[in-house]
């Protein structure tokens, strides 16, 4: 708690990186006559300085790293998303991304501000997934296809897209869920005797079909491997199964094993990952461009709005981080990367210091999910492993990550206010 | 309790994981850099092409160079399919392509050497790189060609250096881009260059690798005399010739291009010794000096007849013209081989920054036969089938070919060297589904060779 003049002053850090790099991206772009930075740098100020006063009028207090960390991975990602608006023909984009940051602060607050406790959310858990179920089934179904895969809900102008939201509604039902059972899972194997066993191995299954369903029907590789990481690191934390955790990553491996080689897009993708300069003109098209903009980024980058980022297709979403790698270099990105694993440090942190195991289970699963989400995004964009359509956390340009991903904060925040009170173990 | 240490193994788990892309980046952004950035699909390094260093011809006139963030190449469609281009939407091709790394220039130094270039001297351009072509030679080896498709391909004999690669159709680098999408489906290819990639059928000038390599065996002799009856048995079918010589001798065989000598020589060589002489001139090499250039193809058809088809270079042999120039070249120094080279130096500012090593005089043949070979080329221009290429007051020494293709009427070649007595030059000319040899090729050879020899 005596880091709060701390992080008052990291507030002002991210403050000063924001407006420098704007200035520093509104020299570098001079010659495309980008819309003027101002009126969005003001707005992001505005809500980033509002979020955390407001933060701090609640008690009991809450982790106070968590806004600063957050907020300065936003103002990193916004400076990119602002300039590469106008080099990829909407220069509106930094706007509207400012405008969505600016929401995500507010549902931050609000979480704050929901009255009652988070443990609440426990009896909650069937809700949460029969909610989440129903959101995914709902746009597999009815959802606007882009790109060949149906993952949005078009609501007027906007498109939204329900799983960064069943995302985190899977993440509570699973830590209830586990909370609640992990005793019988744990010991199950141990009686042969019980019905349990087939209950716990039911659930991995339920889990590993749930990945390799996604993978199947919705063609989405990030997402399998984010639900499969997910699942596979809060039941081992609730039951310390290593057993059944090494059995699942071998029936993975199996079913990924079996995916590339029956169908032709797992094939593709794998294929442009390992060797991209195959076919350079087509599906190795946006990794060797990728591969190029890191190349050219080198140690220490081209400079914000002198490099050549928008090259890259979708530089602005699932290759944001590329983005960054080339104008900032890869100090820059390691820099990026570092503040990444404060975050989850921290989250961690939060879940050893929660009152109950509820807030311990929740809290390790959301650091779990932005630690994989990161990870299976950054190792797409640097050639560790396919790439996938999933956003980066607090970075990537998106309402829906945008909201959820401050929505995950909020949650954190929660259960870190009530942990610090109870004392912790 | 145990759950709290559970989340300290996946806690610190995941932030191990979080090394893989802290290790990945360091080796894409910084240790693989260079070599990432410099590939050819690479379009990044075109897209600012202001520092980029020039080509020039042998004596330092520009052939490509940048002017206001554009590349721009002086004798236009004349260098075209050659030099190819460089532009930020289509990336680059031919020389342009291959020479991208030695005329890169640098907005951010990626080398000491470049570091210490810019620190020192405020310089940022890349290395201008000086060719062995001859511009005007060029221009004249490009006229030639007026109203044909073909190339012209002309060697310096002491050297080895090439000196003129004209290959029509062409294209204008300065409309590429508007013209492109007709470029790439024309069905003549203008964007393939044919001097050093084109692969033809050489028809009867492979007749003098055949003798060559016949005399060089002890497979015959210079007395040796053929009866030729106008047909003979190649194998699996009759090989007719083009007329009844009747009994020649080996000279005069080549003289008159005599199908059924060449094609006997052919069979006493069969396909692999024939194999074994392209390979001793080189002809199956990669060339490190000429980029792209395309190495020849030996006979792969077990057809019975494939060796005496191949004699008289058919069968499915392919030979570049560059390929013919080389073993004509061969011939003219006395039987030494020298590698073909397109790369004089690397400068900048006109100071050398690399040179390739000097060329290495290889031995292919005995004196004996060089000379052998080299008498009967030049009566063959003297007083047989390529007569329309003799000079007056200068003896050339040289081959024609007709050879026939798949494609429709039969390709005509000539390749010869001259002065026969001292030579300086040799060339070779193709001029697709032109016809005879003798009528079409030969001529363009006596204009070729008398600006070629002027001083």
């Amino acid at each position: 708690m005596n880091g709060r003049p701390t992080a008052c002053l990291l507030m002002t850090l991210v403050s000063a990186i924001l407006v420098l790099g704007a200035a520093l991206a509104q020299a570098g772009l001079s010659r495309l006559d980008p819309p003027s930075p101002w009126p969005s740098v003001g707005l992001l100020l505005g809500a980033f300085w509002a979020g955390w006063l407001l933060s701090r009028l609640r008690r009991p207090p809450g982790d106070c790293l968590l806004l600063p960390l957050a907020t300065l991975l936003c103002s990193v990602g916004w400076l990119e998303v602002y300039r590469l608006g106008p080099a990829i023909g909407s220069p509106a984009l930094g706007e509207r991304q400012a405008w969505w940051i600016a929401l995500g602060l507010l549902v931050f607050v609000s979480s704050l501000f929901v009255p009652g406790d988070y443990r609440a959310l426990e009896d909650y858990k069937y809700s949460c997934l029969v909610i989440g179920v129903f959101l995914q089934l709902a746009v597999m179904m009815f959802g606007t296809e882009i790109n060949g895969a149906r993952l949005w809900f078009e609501i007027g102008p906007v498109l939204f897209q329900p799983v960064e939201v069943v995302k985190i509604l899977l993440v509570v039902f699973l830590a209830a869920f586990l909370r609640q059972f992990r005793h019988w899972i744990r010991l199950s194997l141990l009686s042969p005797e019980g019905r349990l066993p087939r209950k716990a191995l039911l659930l991995l299954g339920l889990g590993w079909a749930c990945a390799e369903g996604v993978l199947v029907l919705q063609k989405d590789l990030g997402m399998a491997l984010l639900l499969f990481g997910l699942f596979l690191s809060m039941f081992f934390l609730s039951t310390g199964r290593r057993d059944l955790v090494a059995l699942s990553a071998v029936l993975a491996s199996l079913g990924s094993w079996m995916c590339y080689h029956l169908f032709g897009h797992v094939r593709v993708r794998v294929g442009a990952w390992l060797d991209p300069f195959a076919d350079p003109h087509g599906q190795g098209y946006q990794m060797s461009q990728a591969l190029y903009a890191l190349a050219s980024g080198g140690l220490d980058g081209s400079g914000l709005g002198m490099g050549r980022p928008f090259l890259v297709p979708e530089a602005y979403t699932d290759f944001i981080f590329v983005a960054v790698a080339e104008e900032w270099g890869m100090l820059g990105a390691l820099g990026v990367l570092m503040v990444y694993m404060m975050l989850v440090t921290r989250a961690f942190r939060i879940a050893l210091w929660a009152g109950d195991e509820f807030g311990t289970l929740l809290a390790a699963g959301l650091a779990t999910l932005v630690a994989w989400q990161t990870l299976i995004l950054v190792g797409g964009t640097v050639q560790l492993a396919p790439m996938t359509g999933i956003t980066l956390p607090f970075m990537s340009y998106g309402g829906s990550s945008m909201l959820a991903n401050f929505l995950l904060l909020g949650l954190l925040w929660r259960i870190s206010a009530v942990g610090e009170v109870s004392g912790g173990d | 309790m145990a759950i709290k240490a559970r989340v300290r193994v996946v806690a610190l788990f995941l932030l191990v994981l979080f090394l893989a892309p802290v290790v990945n980046l360091t080796r894409l952004q910084v240790l693989r850099s260079e070599e990432l950035f410099a590939r050819p699909d690479n379009t990044r390094t075109l897209e600012d092409l202001s520092l980029r260093g020039s080509l020039l011809d042998r004596t330092g006139q520009p052939l490509a160079q940048s002017r206001e963030g554009r590349r721009v190449y002086p004798l236009g469609p004349i260098t075209g399919p050659l030099l190819g281009y460089m532009t930020g939407r289509l990336g680059a091709a031919g020389l342009e392509a291959s020479l991208e790394a030695r005329t890169a220039g640098y907005a951010v130094p990626r080398t000491p050497m470049q570091a210490w270039n810019l620190v020192a001297r405020g310089e940022r351009r890349g290395d201008d790189v000086v060719l062995t072509l001859d511009r005007d030679l060029q221009k004249l080896a490009w006229g030639l060609l007026e109203g044909s498709r073909g190339a012209v391909l002309v060697l310096d004999v002491p050297t080895g250096e090439i000196l003129a690669v004209a290959s029509r159709p062409s294209f204008d680098p300065a409309t590429l881009e508007a013209d492109w999408e007709s470029l790439r489906v024309d069905p003549a290819a203008p964007l393939i260059e044919r001097g050093t990639q084109g692969l033809y059928p050489p028809g009867s000038t492979f007749k003098i690798l055949t003798m060559a390599g016949a005399l060089a065996d002890g497979r015959t002799s210079a007395d040796e005399v053929f009866a030729c009856t106008g047909s003979m048995d190649a194998g699996n079918f009759i090989l007719h010739d083009n007329a009844v010589h009747g009994p020649v001798r080996l000279e005069e065989a080549l003289v008159v291009s005599c199908n059924v000598t060449f094609a006997t020589l052919g069979q006493r060589l069969g396909v692999e010794g024939l194999r074994r002489w392209m390979d001793e001139f080189g002809l199956l090499d990669e060339l490190p000096l000429v980029p792209n250039a395309a190495a020849a193809r030996p006979v792969h058809s077990g057809a019975p007849s494939a060796a005496a088809e191949a004699g008289i270079g058919q069968a499915d042999l392919l030979l570049s013209p560059l390929a013919m120039a080389r073993v004509a070249a061969a011939l003219a120094r006395g039987g030494v081989d020298l590698e073909p080279r397109l790369l004089r130096a690397q400068t900048r500012r006109g100071e050398e920054t690399w040179r390739p090593a000097p060329p290495r005089a290889r031995r292919v043949l005995p004196r004996a036969v060089a000379e052998e070979v080299g008498r009967a080329m030049t009566a063959a221009v003297a007083r047989g089938t390529g007569r329309a290429a003799a000079l007056s007051g200068v003896a050339v020494a040289g081959k024609t070919g007709t050879a026939e293709n798949p494609h429709g009427a039969p390709h005509a070649w000539f390749v010869g060297y001259a002065p026969a007595d001292k030579p300086e030059v040799a060339v070779a000319i193709l001029l697709e589904n032109a016809g005879g040899g003798g009528t079409h090729a030969a001529p363009l050879a006596s204009h070729l060779l008398q600006e070629a020899l002027s001083p």
